[in-house]
């Protein structure tokens, strides 16, 4: 994954600024898990209940990202549980999800993850094509 | 008069090259005020030099 590579060399460093937006496009299960992260990110920790999604992607919209699995990865973390739920089941973030998406959809992201470096797309979106292009937009120094 | 025609050859070389690199300034600014337009999860300095944003599904 390109993230914590940029996280690690380039974001500790202070060199770049690291910003992580929503393209849930495989289905509700995406849209859901995208509203949770919001819901999460409520509570102070956006980063931390993303990174437990990833550790638990499983198939496409096979209950892996049901609404009680998304809550109970909130608990794990020693999120409060009820406030969660509260948030979750309200839909209050979808808007935002939505947005996201379409913002995505408005610069022709297809498929993720889609990285933009000040604003330049850069695909492909692996590690060496994404830290070549952050080199380059700081003016060739290296991590 | 060699002399004199290299140095208006190079002067407008270096306009031109001006002139682009503004231009090129430009889209880029715009370009990164349309992805960067919600910056609710952001790691890192404001002031950073770089801002890299990745549009992700947890799927």
């Amino acid at each position: 994954m390109v993230k914590p590579v940029l996280l690690e060399e380039f974001v500790a460093t202070g060199k770049i600024r690291f910003v992580t937006r929503h393209y849930a496009f495989l289905g509700p299960e995406s849209t859901r898990a995208a509203e949770a992260s919001e819901c999460a990110a409520e509570q102070g920790a956006f980063e931390r209940y993303a990174n437990l999604l990833y550790a638990n992607q499983r198939g496409r919209n096979d209950g892996g990202f049901s609404d009680v699995m998304l809550t109970h990865i909130a608990e794990f973390i020693d999120l409060d549980a009820a406030d969660f739920e509260t948030c979750l089941t309200s839909g209050r973030h979808l808007t935002t999800v939505e947005q996201d998406v379409d913002d995505a959809i408005d610069l022709d992201v297809r498929g993720t993850p889609s990285v933009f470096v000040n604003g330049a797309y850069v695909t492909p979106a692996d590690v060496s094509t994404v830290v070549a292009a952050i080199e380059e937009a700081l003016g060739g120094s290296s991590p | 008069m060699y002399a004199k025609r290299s140095l208006l050859l190079l002067a407008f070389l270096a306009f031109a090259l001006a002139v682009a690199g503004c231009g090129r300034g430009a889209l880029l600014d715009a370009d990164r005020d349309a992805v960067g337009d919600a910056e609710r999860h952001a790691v890192g300095e404001a002031d950073a030099e770089v801002t890299v944003t990745a549009f992700d599904d947890f799927q």
